[in-house]
């Protein structure tokens, strides 16, 4: 062995250590980024008024979900690593341009819907610390773009997962709440329904905001961008799985925290806002004070990605330039679509009287009414051999997934139902 | 030409249709017809890869029913080939469906796909197939990759283009459209044994090796796999050279490995030791044992030394000379020596045991009389570096002293390699 080789066996070991450090740094982030923007300002509403209405009763409702979400986003995981394309990418390619016109553009509504209920999550939240809507809304609208646009993609992704981090105070302000970890635990574990109108909507509203049709998109997108390999999908998958569970868990710890205020002080509460207010004589001004600073944070992270990605899957789609290393004259389409997004987002909620509202609803629809066709096109994917290879879907897990993909959208067309009821009622 | 006329005098090549143009998304979903009765609907067009520009469409596929099996039809059955009708000779020129290697599905494998503008160096998605009547063959012209020919797949072109041309008479998306000649155009599909690589691969060859990197990292891994292995060792070699470390290690892991050791030989050996940096050591090792042993231990060398010094910066490919000669010599001796050195701005003067006596840049070289002595010429470098020295010290001192190349020393003075400027300015851009 020569000096040279002698020297670097010598340095094997560490740099082996260094390696592996690496490859997961190199997989990791999409699972985890995608499950903690899934828990936007809507998730964070819909969770504090399943607690505030419902106390512990809903919590069991959390496993399955947790498991149907990891089913669905470890499909995506698996598509994006097998073929290196976008779901919408797929989409075009298999189903054809009227298809993939319809998704897009209903797509397009729904996550400008859910664009102006972040933007809204930044103003609500912050009021709370007695700053105005028209400084915070403008300022938060500037820095997401002047993030994106300017900053490189890693920094980007590192302030991502930083922001993943800022969930904890969700745990925090649950530990707060004083819960009664008895009554806590028979909730989680005993499975029970009361047959009522308000507690089946919740249960279905749960589901619908918990497995949204854009996370689908993204995540996969997401995955192809970290170029992960086969080899390394294993990796991915943890990724994927360990999102999901802490998805959950912060949405459980918000139930948890509204249960053991709100519901037993008997309150009743519109939005995250109100959440936030209501634990302040409850559980104490650091309670208060963390809920509302982990909706600022979710609302302001969701409203990087959300507009970001869906630009991206447009332009893919339609083979458009796309991506934010690309200059402004490469890519019109892109950073127009961007661009819009993120003002009409934010402008929205600046406009005094708007029915928001009515808004944020009519974008859960849009969402309930893509979901079905989203799973189903999903799984005629990734069952395709030829698309997948030995990487489809198998006949048991085809099965499993079908019949998941039955039951969320009998979920979301019962979701549907009642939205539409209380709309016009 | 009336309908009547058509009825009358069935035969192609129909006059009235020669030198015209049609779109792919006009033919598909036509109703086909054999001896008066419907017998399925266009489910494909298979062209014959050839270096023809305009290559000729072979055969038709037709779906007899939804769901059912696919057949094929020979162009020299069929009769007609217009939107909304297909008339074949006859009930029996129905064949059932072969699938000659070399043929490609235009619907199947072009459109709405992604494919390779080698003119360019774009990829592009394809909204449409723009194909011409002449002769009697229908042949393909060009790739349809505008807005207008999405909207034309919308089936919304006619209320479009009125709206359009009732708001803005004169706008630009009436009269520009963006069509890339077939000749331009790689398909890139991902079955294995059906790639056709062949008729574009000169083209692709002649590519500035960063836009092909560029194009590399734009596709899909599929397609990356696909045009990656069928490039030629060198091209593939600057290919990865230019590319990002995620790509490289992609592309790397893509090839065997025999090849990919023909592929680090042709780098420079720095570039060759940051690429195996970023694989796992039995990856990089398994690698390096392919190597022809001289370039295995030129890179192993530098591969010894951290990333983030100048040590991890260098290549040991630099011209060098010895005291002894003079300036002519010295001159046919950087003519003979540029094949295996890239950088040839600065020459490096060296004593018998390999110790850095001096140093003269090539333009002093070039200006002076022939016989003045290589001993007389050089100088001392300004910037000396030694192999933990770091990359912002480099930085620095190539920028003070206006340098482009710097050399590194071991501590008993021996030149272990040089750096070079550009992979200066690498660093210092990606920090």
């Amino acid at each position: 062995m020569s000096s040279a080789g002698i020297a670097r066996a010598a340095t094997t070991g560490w740099r082996a250590r260094w390696m592996r450090l690496t490859a997961i740094f190199a997989v990791i982030g999409p699972g985890i980024i995608t499950a903690n923007v899934d828990n936007d300002a809507g998730g964070i509403a819909t969770y504090s008024q399943a607690g505030a209405d419902f106390g512990y009763s809903l919590l069991w409702t959390l496993i399955p979900i947790t498991f149907a979400l990891i089913l669905v986003q470890e499909m995506c995981a698996r598509m994006g690593v097998v073929t290196g394309k976008g779901l919408s990418d797929l989409i075009r390619e298999r189903f054809g341009v009227k298809v993939t016109f319809w998704i897009l553009l209903a797509l397009l509504l729904a996550n400008l819907g859910n664009t102006v209920a972040e933007f809204a999550g930044v103003a609500q939240s912050l009021e709370i610390f007695g700053i105005s809507r028209f400084v915070s809304v403008p300022f938060a609208a500037a820095f997401v773009w002047i993030l994106v646009v300017k900053g490189n993609a890693k920094i980007v992704e590192r302030i991502f997962l930083v922001a993943c981090v800022f969930y904890v105070a969700y745990l925090i302000s649950g530990y707060l709440a004083k819960p009664d970890w008895h009554e806590v635990a028979i909730g989680t574990l005993k499975p029970t329904l009361q047959f009522t109108g308000p507690a089946l909507t919740m249960v279905v509203t749960l589901v619908g905001t918990t497995i949204a049709p854009w996370m689908q998109f993204y995540l996969q997108s997401a995955v192809v961008e970290k170029r992960v390999s086969i080899e390394d999908y294993p990796l991915s998958r943890l990724d994927v799985i360990f999102g999901c569970i802490v998805t959950d868990v912060v949405a459980f710890f918000i139930v948890l925290a509204c249960g053991a205020t709100i519901f037993k002080a008997g309150g009743h509460i519109e939005d995250a806002k109100d959440a936030a207010l209501a634990l302040g004589p409850l559980a104490g001004k650091y309670a208060s004070s963390l809920f509302a600073f982990g909706l600022f944070n979710a609302s302001l992270f969701a409203a990087s990605i959300l507009p970001l990605s869906t630009a991206y899957y447009v332009c893919e789609a339609f083979g458009w330039e796309s991506g934010i290393d690309k200059r402004r004259e490469e890519a019109p389409q892109f950073y127009f679509l961007y661009t819009a997004l993120i003002v009409v987002g934010a402008g929205l909620v600046l406009i005094p009287g708007l029915p928001l509202l009515k808004l944020m609803l009519l974008s859960q629809t849009a969402n309930g009414v893509l979901l079905p066709f989203i799973l189903v096109f999903m799984l005629l994917l990734a069952q395709d051999g030829r698309l997948m290879g030995q990487y489809r879907n198998g006949r048991v897990l085809s099965w499993i997934s079908w019949a998941t993909a039955a039951i969320l959208v009998a979920l979301t067309i019962a979701m549907l139902a009642f939205s539409l009821r209380d709309a016009f009622a | 030409m009336s309908r009547q006329m058509q009825a009358r005098h069935p035969a192609p090549p129909e006059p009235s249709l020669e030198g015209t143009f049609l779109f792919l998304s006009e033919l598909l979903e036509s109703p086909v017809f054999a001896e008066g009765t419907r017998v399925g609907r266009l489910a494909d067009l298979m062209v014959e890869p050839t270096n023809d520009p305009f290559p000729r469409i072979r055969a038709l596929r037709i779906q007899a029913r939804p769901r059912g099996p696919l057949q094929r039809v020979e162009w020299a059955d069929v009769v007609l080939c217009s939107p909304g009708r297909v008339e074949l000779k006859s009930l029996s020129s129905l064949k059932p469906l072969i699938m000659p290697p070399d043929e490609i599905p235009l619907s199947q494998e072009v459109l709405d796909r992604q494919m390779l503008d080698t003119n360019d160096a774009k990829v592009e998605r394809v909204n449409d197939l723009h194909l011409l009547r002449a002769r009697g063959d229908l042949r393909v012209a060009h790739v349809d990759v505008g807005f207008r020919g999405l909207v034309r797949r919308m089936g919304w072109q006619r209320a479009v283009d009125a709206i359009v041309r009732a708001m803005a008479p004169g706008a630009a998306y009436l009269t520009r459209e963006q069509f890339i000649p077939w000749k331009y155009v790689k398909p890139l599909s991902s079955g294995a044994s059906r790639v056709r690589l062949d008729v574009a691969r000169t083209a692709l060859a002649d590519l500035h090796p960063a836009d092909l990197a560029e194009i590399l990292a734009d596709l899909d891994r599929r397609k990356r796999a696909v045009l990656f292995r069928e490039l030629p060792v060198e091209a593939a070699a600057e290919a990865l050279e230019e590319s990002t470390p995620g790509i490289q290690r992609e592309l790397i892991k893509m090839v065997d490995s025999a090849k990919a050791a023909d592929m680090l030989e042709a780098m420079p050996p720095d570039a060759a030791a940051d690429l195996l940096e970023n694989l796992t050591p039995s990856e990089s090792d398994s690698l390096l044992s392919q190597m022809e042993p001289e370039e295995a231990r030129e890179v192993e060398e530098l591969l010894t030394y951290d990333e983030h010094s100048a040590g991890g910066m260098m290549t040991p490919d630099y011209i060098r000379l010895k005291p002894t000669l003079h300036a002519g010599d010295a001159l046919a001796e950087v003519r003979r020596q540029a094949d295996t050195v890239e950088h040839l701005q600065d020459t490096y003067v060296l004593s018998a045991g390999g110790k850095l006596v001096g140093w003269i840049p090539l333009r002093m070289l070039l200006l002076a009389d022939p016989d003045e002595s290589i001993k007389a010429m050089m100088q001392e470098h300004p910037a000396r570096l030694a192999p933990d020295d770091s990359p912002e010290l480099v930085a620095d001192l190539a920028a003070k002293y206006d340098l482009y190349s710097l050399p590194v020393e071991s501590a008993d003075g021996r030149l272990l390699g040089v750096i070079t400027v550009d992979d200066i300015l690498i660093r210092v851009l990606r920090d």
